[in-house]
């Protein structure tokens, strides 16, 4: 119902409008009728505010209520139909409309009311609008001051990276104007500060310092190229004056190009060789001008050498690891067939020293030997050729063995046989590689004699273990000290075993001819006829010599070796043979020669089952000394002993006969008192120069 | 250079009186003592396989010991030419044997050369040493004083060997023969003359005689001759031994048994009908000294032409080898 009556209200409004537009349209023609529609807004505007909307609410439903009650009058009047009823019923319409009027102007009083609230509160979003804004950019100030206050604290100051000297140190060492220790020692701040004004001051004089020496070194390199200049300079006008001098050392025959050319040379040599010619350089410029020292080999090959060494330590040097280089030659190797491989390495094993030092040794008699020392730069070990040089050659099988190149240096000192290396590296060095043991290559390499070694400085008995034992093998550094000791030793025993050879060569070469020849002087010492005989003279060999068993004594007590030479000789007398197993001792006549004998006579008779041939051992082998007399004893004692063997055979088998051994073959023929004595019958050996010349029992 | 003592040749030994020292000489004059006691004790861990002489002493250089006797107070060594009296204290106790006399052979002036004293006796009981010599003869000395008592002649060559029981004093000679000397009468009682006998005569090995021995009824002799078994009163050989030496140099009685040595590797018992008890190895070539003792210690030494000289403590079998070389 309300809202049916809303919409009528509506209606009515509008009808009501337009009237009063059309009203309006009559009245704007006159401003004062303008004013007053003013007039009555304004009025209206200060009437709804000065008005109570509650009582209007009141008002309002009252009057509601009102017309409700009329309309509802009127329904029940209408119902009636009679005349009271419609006058009533018009009377009760006025009523009823004047009732709307006054909701008309409630109505208006609303929207003014309205229009009014509407407008405050725009008036206040407006208001809160701009409080929000200010909050907005004070909210982002803030955050702008916090970032700055953070990069603040992070800022880090220079000065944190300098270092300083301690705090104690500073006190000590810097100045009072600096320090200020009044101030800085309870001021952190400060004693930084101070501190590093003091470092400042400092190092800004080490700079100063670093300057002046700079300019310091500066000038003295300076003064070093000058210098070298100069020098380089000179090198040429000596080299004219040695040209210009020339002719004149011609003309006077001093070789001294000669000499200066081979010292150049020598510092080509490795160093155990050049220790080796320097020492015996000067022991032949010193004492014995009977020899000669050179050095001989391509030169071209032996600078490349030692250049190419020469880089080599270096690169070692500066690279510790030496694994690297190894193993990359190593895999180069292994494209190679294996062969190849082994031969090759084999050769680097082996590789001698392009150069060799050359030593001629000459006896008075114009025999001469020649030693050619080459060193093995890989088994680190000098070895000698060795070549005999004689004015008469020398006839027969068993006397050229003696002076045989490989042979005359046999045991210059003893046990020094040659044979093997003394470096006793050289073993595993061989063996890792696959190879023979040493022995195998004397033939190519030389024989690596220990005095050679100890010329060469190099002393592998006290070998003192190096820094480069696992590159090298065993290296033993050259030293001349070594050298120096053994050189005169050295050269002298070359001397006298040469001289001892010819001499032994000599008296052999005789006694294979079957001649025992003794020096006039000596022959004194033998009666004056002998009847026994050499009937034979052999070579022969250590194996032949160890397997005889009247020999065993020698053999058995180690005083026999397989380095000695070895001889059989016989002698006959009738129907007697007597063989005799020579051992003639490498460093004869040092340590004489040894007889080992086997009479066949009655059956064989040896030192072993009869006293008589033992004691004729005894008269070779422990008297020998009463054969010889002076100083060149040696040159003759092989012989000497040869023939006191004849006598002392042709004394057995007499005295044998002469103490009624039957049938006696052997007439008497020497002078002796007695064919035997004492409780062992020792037959009368011993030769005395009595009479005729008799013989006694020693 | 060949060490002499290669060469070495015991030509004699002895015992000291206390038993425990053993002597031995050789040709080049030089005496080897060496200590029994120490050698032959048993307790010792360790044993060198040769045991060298305690000290050596020189008797006279590069003479030679021919023979060596013990009396009670003196070490009597028979050399060339002379016969010394060593004190035995002297020997034993310190390594410095003092010389305390010496007796002279008398020489005959025709001969160049010294005499040997080859073969020695020494007579307890009446104090006098029986010598053996080179010339042919046997000298008796008194020990008190050294006073020449008498002279045994009769053999034409030098006596190798003396041997003397009871009343009789046989002598071997290079002569070839062997002389019973009865010493009551002084004169030569028998000649037996072994080569002339075809059992045992070896010609090629010569005809001396290098050792005799005696007992009560028993003469024991070998040398070129084979050794040879001879009953006294028959004077006939008995038994001749078949050994493979080639000359015999040692003879001796001993219990029931022989024992003898000569240039030949072993050294034998024998007994008296032939048969080998025992065969002992020899270290010398030939063998010219055997000695033995019961007490203190029962010990056979055997030396020779060697350095080296066999002990044997049961006598047969080869115990200990000494060495002449010094410690």
């Amino acid at each position: 119902m309300v809202r049916e009556n809303n919409g009528e209200k509506d209606i009515t409004v509008k009808k009501r409008r337009s009237k009063g537009t059309s009203n309006s349209s009559v009245h704007q023609s006159s401003g004062a009728e303008t004013d007053v529609y003013q007039a009555v807004i304004d009025f209206e505007e200060g009437e709804a505010a000065s008005r109570d909307p509650d009582s209007d609410t009141k008002l309002f439903c009252n009057t509601c209520d009102e017309i409700r009650k009329l309309m509802s009058e009127i329904a029940v009047l209408k119902t009636k139909n009679t005349e009271a009823a419609t006058a009533e019923i018009a009377e009760k319409q006025i009523s009823a409309s004047l009732l709307f009027v006054v909701l008309k102007k409630l109505n208006r009083l609303e929207k003014f009311r309205t229009k009014n609230s509407r407008d405050v509160l725009n008036r206040e979003k407006l208001q809160v609008d701009s409080y929000h804004l200010q909050l907005q950019n004070l909210l982002y100030e803030i955050l702008h001051l916090k970032k700055e206050v953070t990069k603040c604290l992070q800022f880090k100051s220079k000065d944190e990276e300098i270092e300083l000297v301690p705090v104690e140190e500073f006190y000590e060492n810097a100045p009072p104007s600096i320090s200020r220790e009044n101030v800085t020692r309870n001021d952190e701040h400060q004693l930084k500060l101070a501190r590093l004004e003091w470092e400042l001051e400092q190092r800004k004089d080490l700079a100063a310092m670093c300057h002046r020496l700079q300019a310091d070194k500066e000038k003295v390199a300076l003064e070093i190229q000058s210098k070298r200049e100069r020098l380089e300079n000179l090198t040429p006008q000596l080299k004219s004056i040695l040209e210009v001098t020339k002719p004149l050392q011609d003309y006077l025959g001093l070789p001294l190009d000669k000499i200066r050319k081979q010292h150049q040379v020598a510092y080509l040599l490795p160093k155990p060789l050049y220790v080796l010619y320097v020492q015996v350089d000067a022991y032949r410029e010193a004492c014995d001008r009977m020899m000669t020292v050179s050095v001989s080999g391509d030169e071209e090959e032996a600078r490349l050498l030692k250049h190419s060494l020469e880089e080599t330590s270096a690169f070692d040097e500066s690279d510790s690891d030496q694994e690297e280089p190894g193993e990359s030659q190593t895999r180069h190797h292994r494209k190679l067939s294996k062969v190849d491989r082994l031969e090759e390495r084999k050769k680097k094993l082996l590789m001698k020293h392009p150069l060799t030092v050359d030593i001629h040794i000459k006896l008075q008699d114009n025999n001469s030997l020649y030693l050619s020392f080459q060193y093995l730069m890989h088994l680190h070990v000098v070895t000698v050729n060795i070549r005999v040089n004689l004015v008469q050659a020398v006839h027969g099988v068993s006397a050229g063995d003696l002076i045989a190149p490989h042979n005359i240096l046999t045991a210059l000192f003893p046990q020094d046989l040659g044979t093997d290396s003394p470096n006793v590296a050289n073993h595993y060095q061989l063996q890792q590689l696959g190879l023979e043991p040493f022995p195998n290559y004397l033939g190519e390499l030389g024989l690596p004699y220990l005095w050679a070694q100890r010329l060469a400085g190099l002393d592998f008995t006290g070998q003192q273990i190096t820094d480069n034992m696992d590159k090298q093998g065993l290296y033993v550094e050259p030293k001349d000290v070594v050298s120096q000791v053994s050189v005169e030793r050295v050269i002298k025993a070359i001397r006298q075993r040469l001289k001892a050879r010819l001499a032994l060569c000599r008296q052999v070469q005789a006694l294979e001819t079957g001649l025992v020849l003794v020096p006039h002087a000596l022959r004194s010492n033998f009666p004056s006829k002998l009847c026994s005989c050499l009937s034979a003279w052999h070579l022969i060999s250590w194996e032949e010599y160890k397997d005889a068993n009247y020999s065993q004594v020698f053999v058995r007590e180690g005083i026999v070796c397989s380095s000695d030479t070895f001889y059989r000789a016989e002698m006959t007398r009738g129907t007697a043979k007597l063989e005799a197993l020579i051992a003639v001792k490498s460093d004869y006549p040092r340590v004489p020669t040894l007889f080992s004998l086997l009479l066949n006579w009655h059956g064989n008779h040896t030192s072993n089952n009869n006293d008589c041939i033992r004691d004729m051992e005894v008269e070779l082998n422990v008297h020998w000394r009463e054969l010889v007399l002076g100083a060149g004893w040696g040159h003759t004692l092989l012989a000497c002993q040869l023939m006191r063997l004849m006598v002392c055979l042709d004394i057995f088998l007499e005295t044998s006969d002469a103490t009624g051994r039957n049938p006696q073959e052997f007439s008497r023929d020497k002078i002796f008192i007695k064919p035997v004595r004492g409780r062992n019958r020792c037959r009368p050996y011993k030769y005395l120069q009595v009479g005729g010349g008799i013989f006694t029992q020693r | 250079m060949v060490d002499r003592l290669l060469y070495n040749t015991v030509l004699s030994q002895t015992f000291s009186p206390c038993g425990n020292f053993l002597l031995a000489g050789n040709t080049y004059g030089d005496i080897a003592v060496y200590d029994l006691q120490k050698i032959l004790s048993p307790g010792e861990a360790f044993t060198p396989p040769l045991r060298k002489a305690e000290y050596h002493f020189t008797v006279n250089k590069d003479v030679q010991i021919c023979s060596m006797v013990t009396t009670e107070k003196f070490l009597v060594t028979g050399t060339v030419g002379e016969i010394q009296g060593w004190d035995w204290k002297t020997i034993t106790s310190s390594k410095n044997p003092k010389l305390c006399w010496s007796i002279q052979i008398p020489s005959s002036k025709d001969t160049l050369e010294k005499t040997d004293v080859n073969s020695m006796f020494y007579h307890e009981q009446q104090d006098v040493l029986y010598a053996g010599c080179g010339d042919n003869k046997i000298y008796v000395f008194s020990l008190d004083g050294g006073r020449f008592i008498r002279k045994f002649e009769g053999h034409e060559d030098y006596i190798h060997c003396i041997s003397h029981w009871g009343n009789q004093l046989a002598s071997a000679s290079e002569d070839g023969s062997v002389k019973l000397w009865d010493l009551n009468h002084k004169i030569c009682s028998h000649t037996i003359q072994p080569h002339m006998n075809s059992k045992v005569a070896r010609p090629d090995y010569g005809k001396w005689v290098g050792a005799v021995a005696l007992n009560d009824d028993w003469m024991l002799c070998g040398g070129g001759p084979k050794l040879s078994l001879w009953h006294l009163r028959s004077l006939d050989v008995t038994t001749s031994f078949p050994l493979e030496d080639t000359g015999v140099h040692i003879a001796l009685f001993y219990d029931d048994r022989i024992m003898t040595g000569g240039s030949c590797p072993y050294f034998y018992h024998l007994s008296y009908t032939g048969d080998v008890l025992a065969q002992i190895p020899s270290s010398s070539t030939s063998v010219y000294s055997a000695v033995y003792q019961e007490s203190p210690l029962k010990v056979l030494c055997i030396a020779g032409s060697s350095s080296k000289i066999d002990l044997c403590t049961n006598f047969s079998y080869r115990d200990q080898i000494l060495s002449f070389a010094r410690v």
